[in-house]
């Protein structure tokens, strides 16, 4: 058994005794994933479960592949030139690649919402009807639709008035949380987030930070960080990396805990990785 | 004055100050070429203005009767241009997004260095090869006696300008970033829904920029118009017909430039068929400057 295997192994464990049996169905299962950029190995041999519901955190320093594991997972990087993985990854059951010809079904049902906050140059309004133009909904259903989704990334109360208004106009903190609404739109199952607070000031990185808990208790949710303190806050499941493995894995009250490994504990104490 | 030029003198001193007033003199320099050149050709232009009975507006052009019309210039020009930008147009759009949106980035340098290699190729060389075979092939197809017509200028204008038009429309739809492409396609858009709805309203500007700086080129183009297009100085007959031989104001101005004494009426003339030319140019310019920025404004 690998090292990565026996940390999930452990951690399925672990989880299974604190968590509601809901819970214990994963959402995403990858298996000895691999990826690669041209002959570049980044991540080899990976193993992982991620929980139905709740906050996973992939933590570790840069380069260590987590950002690489994130876009295979709604297969976005299979948009960058020479960018190829083996293993299997299934979400909610279903192969990525066999079950899914058609990307774009995957795609709508798993979220993504990027570093930089990147908003299209329309209207707010027309940002959050981008996803949900292939539903044909009639203008009063999408604009539910529409207010739900902002009003489930908090950003309603801020933007109800100003609809029409270019989303370029809005604070760089509300553009991040129009791109997790505009995420949210199309109800997705899974929701995975690169980094997303590392290009705002603190205060609107505590406002994503809080949609993220909440958001959390519905769906499923992973999350690229190096931000220790952040996962800290916001994690119910870590996932440390290094060196394009798994180093350790666990809850978070074990990962924050000093039962953990030296890596993992050095890490975590020091922000300093000798992978 | 003095306090002025004081001051100046002492900002110069700083080495960014001098890139500054550097730049403005440059600005301020190409707005003034622009108004030398429009000046002269008015200044020029004013013999054949100020004559009556020059039949400026009319079909007939007769230096030796001292008849000037040019509506068969410029509507040949016009003519000829529309036919390159048909066939320029669509073909390197299309050609520009397949560029960019679907092939390797090693392919898409190839193809952007051969086409750039093709925007360098003496005009010369085009209207050479237009006369020796283009020419003859649309004869053959459409069984003419000759085939230096309007149609003929209109697709060697065309091929011409394609190289322009594409690599600058190819250059405006890859420089949108991305992460519009990335964040539009994890939302679960097609490539053709992201083209649409993302990258267009992005590139619009820069692909009518493509298209203007192309019609520029294709009414000013002069040698390679001029070896094809047969120089017959009538309107076509039916009007839209691309079959019978024309003339352009560059071809014309070409021909009979060396022939007018500087100063006369026929040389006046030449200069007034230029200021048209540049004004058709200018106001293309103007109407699509407006009409993006009403689009931007609404965004």
């Amino acid at each position: 058994m690998t090292a990565e295997n026996t940390a999930s192994h452990l951690t399925l464990i672990e989880t299974g005794s604190q968590a509601h049996p809901e819970e214990l169905t994963s959402s995403i299962q990858i298996d000895g994933f691999s990826a690669y950029y041209g002959k570049n190995c980044i991540i080899s041999g990976l193993t992982l479960d991620i929980a139905h519901k709740g906050v996973t955190c992939l933590l570790g320093p840069s380069g260590t592949g987590k950002s690489t594991l994130l876009r295979w997972l709604n297969r976005i990087n299979e948009e960058t030139e020479n960018a190829s993985f083996t293993g299997r990854i299934k979400t909610l059951g279903l192969d990525i690649m066999e079950d899914y010809p058609d990307v774009t079904e995957l795609r709508r049902q798993i979220g993504m919402v990027f570093q930089q906050p990147c908003v299209f140059p329309c209207s707010v309004y027309d940002n959050m009807l981008m996803g949900l133009r292939h539903l044909k909904l009639s203008k009063a259903e999408a604009r539910e639709t529409i207010k739900g989704s902002l009003k489930r990334a908090a950003l309603w109360d801020e933007v109800a008035h100003r609809l029409e208004a270019p989303a370029i106009s809005l604070s760089l903190g509300q553009q991040q949380r129009l791109c997790i609404a505009r995420a949210l739109v199309l109800k997705p199952k899974v929701l995975l987030l690169d980094e997303p607070t590392a290009s705002i000031d603190p205060i609107s990185s505590r406002a994503i930070e809080d949609l993220v808990v909440a958001l959390g208790e519905t769906i499923s949710i992973v999350m690229v960080t190096h931000n220790i303190a952040q996962t800290k806050r916001v994690a119910d499941h870590v996932v440390f990396m290094c060196d394009g493995k798994i180093v350790e894995q666990g809850s978070r009250n074990h990962m924050f805990s000093l039962r953990t490994c030296d890596k993992t504990r050095t890490y975590i104490t020091e922000e300093f990785c000798d992978c | 004055m003095s306090t002025l030029l004081l001051s100046q003198s002492k900002s110069l001193s700083r080495p960014k100050d001098a890139v500054k007033v550097y730049c403005q003199i440059s600005a301020m320099l190409s707005v003034l070429i622009v108004a030398i050149i429009l000046g002269t050709l008015l200044l020029q232009s004013g013999p054949v203005l100020s004559l009556k009975d020059t039949g400026l507006f009319t079909t007939e052009w007769n230096p030796d009767t001292g008849q000037y019309g040019m509506v068969p210039m410029v509507f040949g020009s016009v003519f000829v241009m529309s036919i390159a930008i048909l066939i320029a147009g669509p073909l390197g759009l299309m050609t520009a997004i397949y560029i960019s949106e679907t092939r390797s980035s090693r392919l898409r340098r190839f193809i952007k260095s051969a086409l750039e290699l093709l925007t360098g190729i003496p005009s010369i060389v085009y209207g050479l090869i237009g006369v020796a075979y283009l020419n003859v092939w649309v004869a053959d197809a459409f069984d003419l006696q000759s085939g230096r017509i309007i149609l003929t200028a209109g697709i060697l204008l065309g091929i011409m300008v394609l190289p322009t038009f594409l690599t600058l429309a190819e250059d405006a739809i890859s420089s949108v970033p991305l992460k519009f492409r990335e964040n539009a396609k994890s939302l679960g858009l097609y490539r053709h829904e992201v083209f649409k709805q993302v990258i267009v309203p992005q590139a619009k500007a820069g692909i009518a920029g493509a298209g203007l700086l192309a019609i520029g080129r294709a009414l000013g183009e002069t040698m390679a118009v001029m070896l094809v297009i047969g120089s017959l100085d009538r309107l076509p007959s039916p009007l839209f017909n691309p079959l019978s031989s024309g003339q352009t104001i560059t071809s014309k101005l070409g021909r009979e430039i060396g022939e007018s004494a500087f100063g006369s009426v026929h040389f006046s003339a030449l200069v007034f068929m230029s200021l048209i030319l540049v004004s058709i140019t200018i106001t293309l310019t103007l109407i699509s400057q407006y009409f993006l920025l009403r689009k931007n404004s609404r965004v």
